[in-house]
């Protein structure tokens, strides 16, 4: 029977660096699929993760347990993806690195923004990364969470220091925000 | 009925379900009568799913043992690579300190030899063909076929050493160190090739297995004679003081001269720095990952105090990171083990070193040069003395006495000077005998050449080597006697720039400083894409003063040495191509002070 994750965390406490792999194994694709939303970038995602990981290993001794593991990991990982960002200089996902990364065209721009186009999935995943890359770090992050991790509203506040009023605005402002941007992709209630 | 409308984002909450009760039956209300209201949470839903349906990818299997690995050396190490400097006392009153110990404070040194299974498996391939061909000149035969040929080709411009054209050494400028090392012991009459004495002797195939398991290193893994090492160690450790100050110094070494290496090719080499005479045999290995690995085992095993070694600053053809690492000899011998258990190593030995006071006295001088003021003077005082003398050991039963024939050609001005050494102890007296007449090959001739024997205990699992004895001392241009039998010269392979650091460091430390130095480099052709390139790039920056080696400042001060044994690591399927990339040699030496 696989520990759960305060036994790992025990473990790892205790001297047992393999149960700290355990706990990477578990959420290392979890964390890496969240941060490519995040970030948009893979590569950057990887390596926040792995940065992630590695600060949380060293301060695991710090984990109060107060929260879920992967909730404290994602927030070690928000951070040092800003650490990252300072360092770059780049505290927006320019349009231009978008396109760059992820070979979408900007949507008011591309032509399957017209009605007549009919996206194959691949353009339309293009299409949704670009519009997301276009939210605000704010709006994204709680976005994300929400979208691809699941988490509770309280887990979100959690993780990005807010309350949890504020996380549910975000949450809404940015559907509004990309439902604005992804007007083309969506169906009358008709067409399904 | 007219209803009051909810907060826009208590839509988003309800789709989501995150309201409250009310919240909930407040907006279920709004949809029943709102078809703008409905279409809203139509649009937020498909939003969501668009966002959702993203597909999803994943992290490489390697990527948590990564993690882990850097998390570790990372934890112990800091970041920057800064360690703190060890706490001791300075070097001088260390050394005088550790010459009233005497015995007690020995110096352990070890040279861990590392290789990947990936990048050495095709010259050892060729190698064991050789072996195979011809048994009793193995050593002489290892030569990688192919992938020395490329690289000689292309280090054809840099010869060895300035030696001269004319000499044999200049004649093999082109050929690698180790083909240097086999061909000078090829000369040597009377001594036994390390491999040809490793067949058929069980004791001494952890030689041979020191090539041989890189092609297979499960079913060529040496008997695990572990065993006779870490007893060694553990012997040291209880006759020494108890000390757990622990100091690492680094080096990193370019050379041109060292062109000629593949990766998994093992350079064998005597240190006769100290009382103590030590056999090292190094493996090239991958450089960035036997570098993190080898780091993370010492920290694992509270051998906490390391210089990390240089990273990818060193320019040139070659460069070799070497570990020296200070600690307790039982925290090395439980690191070592890890790595065996780790996989990292398929086997490792460590030899017991030779009692210096046993071997013939002019051996003993040989050894023990009088301290080097300058570079003038060791060029001089025909360097030869350190360097030019051999050490054969026959194929020995464990427990057995094991010979050593020995010639030296100590220069006799410069051993003038030289204080007189202590008679061997009357239990280890040596037995002098003309192995040169015996075998009734030619000698190397020299005006003080002397060729004795030296019988002494050969402890269970040493076999002798026939190599070159060196001392640590940088010699700039080898003694014409030295080229003509090609022999292995440290200067040879440091291409030590004259007034370096190096050379400084080595002039101020008292007379039995020593360190173990040598160097690799990959070849072309036959490594992994990346060693190729690297070689080639190196290559065509080849820069005749290869520039400082930052030695450390302070002396190893060894009044000990003990011998090397080789480790031959396995490489995880999964790692091999991401090991390829980045294939860079890398010889990893311990110094380890009791």
């Amino acid at each position: 029977m696989s520990k759960d994750d305060d036994e790992l965390i025990a473990d790892c406490l205790q001297g047992q660096t393999d149960a700290f792999g355990v706990l990477v194994l578990r959420y290392e694709n979890r964390l890496f699929n969240t941060l490519i939303g995040v970030l948009g970038s893979a590569e950057d995602a990887r390596d926040v993760a792995q940065d992630a990981f590695v600060l949380a290993f060293q301060k695991i001794h710090t984990f109060r347990r107060q929260s879920a593991f992967y909730s404290w990991l994602f927030r070690i990982a928000l951070n040092s993806a800003a650490s990252r960002q300072r360092k770059r200089n780049r505290v927006h996902v320019s349009l231009e690195a978008t396109r760059e990364r992820s070979g979408a065209e900007p949507v008011e721009t591309h032509p399957a923004a017209q009605p007549e186009f009919a996206l194959d999935v691949a353009e339309r995943q293009a299409l949704v990364r670009a519009a997301l890359a276009q939210l605000s770090d704010e709006f994204r992050t709680v976005l994300v969470l929400k979208e691809m991790d699941d988490l509770s509203y309280e887990e979100i506040a959690e993780i990005v220091d807010c309350p949890i009023g504020t996380v549910r605005s975000r949450i809404h402002r940015a559907r509004l925000e990309l439902r604005t941007r992804l007007k083309a992709l969506l169906k009358e209630p008709s067409e399904r | 009925m007219k209803h009051e409308q909810p907060p826009p984002e208590l839509i988003s909450a309800y789709l989501d379900g995150e309201t409250t009760p009310a919240e909930r039956a407040a907006v279920e209300l709004w949809i029943a009568n709102s078809a703008i209201f409905r279409q809203e949470l139509d649009e937020l839903r498909q939003i969501s799913d668009l966002v959702r349906d993203l597909p999803k990818q994943s992290l490489p299997p390697e990527f948590s043992a990564a993690v882990l690995q850097i998390a570790e050396r990372r934890t112990l190490l800091p970041e920057n690579g800064d360690v703190p400097k060890p706490t001791r006392a300075p070097a001088p009153r260390r050394w005088h300190a550790g010459y009233s110990l005497a015995v007690a404070a020995a110096l352990l040194f070890i040279g861990v030899q590392l290789t990947w299974f990936f990048a050495q498996r095709e010259p050892v391939q060729v190698e064991r063909a050789a072996r195979r061909a011809a048994p009793d000149i193995a050593m002489n035969d290892r030569r990688p076929a192919a992938p020395v040929e490329q690289h000689t080709a292309n280090s054809r411009a840099e010869p060895l050493n300035e030696a001269p054209a004319a000499t044999p050494m200049s004649s093999s400028a082109t050929a690698p160190v180790t083909e240097l090392l086999t061909d000078t012991r090829r000369k040597q009459p009377g001594e036994v090739p390390i491999d040809a004495a490793n067949a058929g002797s069980p004791q001494v195939k952890r030689s041979s297995a020191a090539t041989a398991a890189a092609g297979d290193p499960v079913a060529d893994a040496p008997q695990k004679s572990v065993g006779p090492a870490a007893p060694q160690v553990a012997a040291g450790a209880a006759a020494r003081p108890k000390n757990n100050m622990l100091a690492m110094r680094r080096m990193t070494v370019v050379g041109k001269n060292a062109a000629g290496l593949n990766i998994g090719q093992v350079v064998s080499t005597i240190d006769a720095s100290g009382d103590r005479v030590a056999v090292v045999k190094v493996y090239v290995v991958d450089r960035a990952a036997g570098l993190d690995q080898l780091q993370v085992v010492l920290l694992q095993n509270q051998v906490v105090d390391q210089t990390p070694p240089h990273r990818a600053e060193a320019q040139g053809p070659a460069r070799v990171e070497v570990l020296f690492v200070k600690a307790a000899p039982e925290q090395i011998a439980a690191a070592l083990e890890s790595m065996k258990q780790k996989d990292l190593l398929v086997d490792i030995k460590v030899q017991p070193s030779l009692e210096l006071a046993t071997l013939d006295r002019d051996v003993r001088r040989g050894l023990e040069s009088p301290e080097p003021t300058s570079l003038n003077a060791m060029q001089a005082d025909g360097a030869a003395k350190v360097a030019d003398a051999t050490v054969a050991a026959d194929k020995q039963t464990p427990g057995a006495p094991l010979k050593m024939q020995i010639q030296s050609r100590a220069a006799a001005p410069a051993l003038k000077g030289a204080a007189p050494m202590p008679p061997p102890a009357p239990e280890k007296a040596s037995t002098v005998q003309n192995e040169s007449a015996k075998s009734g090959e030619p000698t190397n001739a020299g005006p003080a050449r002397k060729d004795a024997s030296v019988e002494q205990k050969s402890p269970p699992g040493f076999a002798g080597a026939a190599l070159p004895l060196r001392r640590f001392a940088a010699l700039p241009n080898p003694p014409q006697e030295a080229r003509q039998n090609r022999m292995f010269l440290p200067s040879q392979v440091l291409n030590l720039a004259p007034g370096s650091p190096a050379l400084s460091n080595q002039a101020q430390a008292p007379s039995r400083g020593a360190a173990a130095v040598s160097v690799g480099v990959p070849a072309a052709g036959k490594l992994p894409l990346g060693a190729a390139t690297f070689a080639q790039k190196a290559g065509a920056k080849a820069d005749p003063s290869p520039g400082p080696i930052p030695l450390p400042a302070d002396d190893l001060a060894p009044p000990a040495v003990a011998a090397a044994q080789v480790a031959v690591p396995r490489a995880a399927g999964g790692q091999q191509r991401d090991l390829a990339r980045k294939a860079e040699p890398i010889r990893v030496i311990f110094v380890i002070e009791q």
